[in-house]
């Protein structure tokens, strides 16, 4: 069963942010010490940014660094800067940051194809800025979890 | 008649391309044409891509790798997603003629 764990939070760069969704999943038990490197250095080579319409990014790594499958997300006070992954010389003003801890293939194809669908939607950031963290959170259970 | 051998690639070859993989494979079906897919790290592309008729990327892609390469990120953003999704049936459609023929 995959774990959700949703946040908010303050941070200047992308690695700020990233420094707080993987120190999460660390303390939580859902990945390895070394999760937070190798995410960053998969972030410099394939940006997780999305697009302007959608300013979300989904930073993860390989399996090698996870040990249960969970999602982080954070909800940034004010956005930061990824790079785009159509275009890693783009960059995009993110507000939401879905970190990823991936186990395996198939597993996760249900869930990474739930976060896809509801990142097309095009209502999904603004309904998920009118929201309370509490109400964040069981929204995004709902989405992402809900069998 | 053999399968059309399809690489999809994204960066880590984990989260995006399992999902686009899995769209290909939806595309394929509907325009009939049998497919073979594996997926892998984009790092892995230039030293692979020979293996494979054509090969689908998530993420940019510049470098010639002598195999057709199609970005498809539409599928993960949404945006243009259409013309990817035509996109790719049509690429489809013709790399099966020609190795089939």
């Amino acid at each position: 069963m995959s774990k959700l764990f949703v946040v908010e939070g303050s941070a200047e760069t992308w690695r700020e942010a990233l420094k707080i969704t993987s120190g999460i999943l660390l303390e939580q038990n859902c990945v390895c010490d070394d999760f937070y490197e190798n995410c960053v250095e998969r972030e410099i080579n394939y940006p997780t940014g999305l697009t302007e319409f959608c300013p979300i990014a989904i930073p993860h790594t390989s399996k090698d660094h996870v040990k249960q499958e969970a999602v982080c997300a954070l909800r940034l006070a004010k956005p930061v800067k990824f790079h785009r992954m159509d275009d890693n010389e783009a960059v995009v003003q993110v507000k939401y940051v879905l970190n990823l801890a991936f186990l395996d293939d198939n597993e996760h194809l249900e869930l990474i194809s739930r976060i896809i669908r509801c990142i097309k939607d095009t209502g999904f950031v603004e309904e998920m800025d009118r929201m309370s963290v509490e109400e964040l959170d069981a929204f995004l259970r709902e989405k992402f979890l809900r069998k | 008649m053999r399968k059309v051998k399809v690489l999809v690639a994204c960066g880590g070859g984990i989260a995006t391309s399992t999902f686009a993989a899995a769209e290909i494979e939806k595309l394929a079906q509907d325009v009939q044409v049998a497919v073979d897919i594996t997926k892998h790290p984009l790092g892995d592309v230039p030293a692979v891509a020979k293996e494979y008729d054509i090969c689908f990327v998530t993420s940019k892609y510049s470098q010639n790798i002598g195999t057709p390469i199609i970005q498809v990120n539409g599928l993960i953003t949404g945006i243009g997603e259409e013309e990817v999704i035509e996109k790719i049936k049509k690429s489809l459609k013709e790399v099966n003629e020609q190795i089939n023929s």
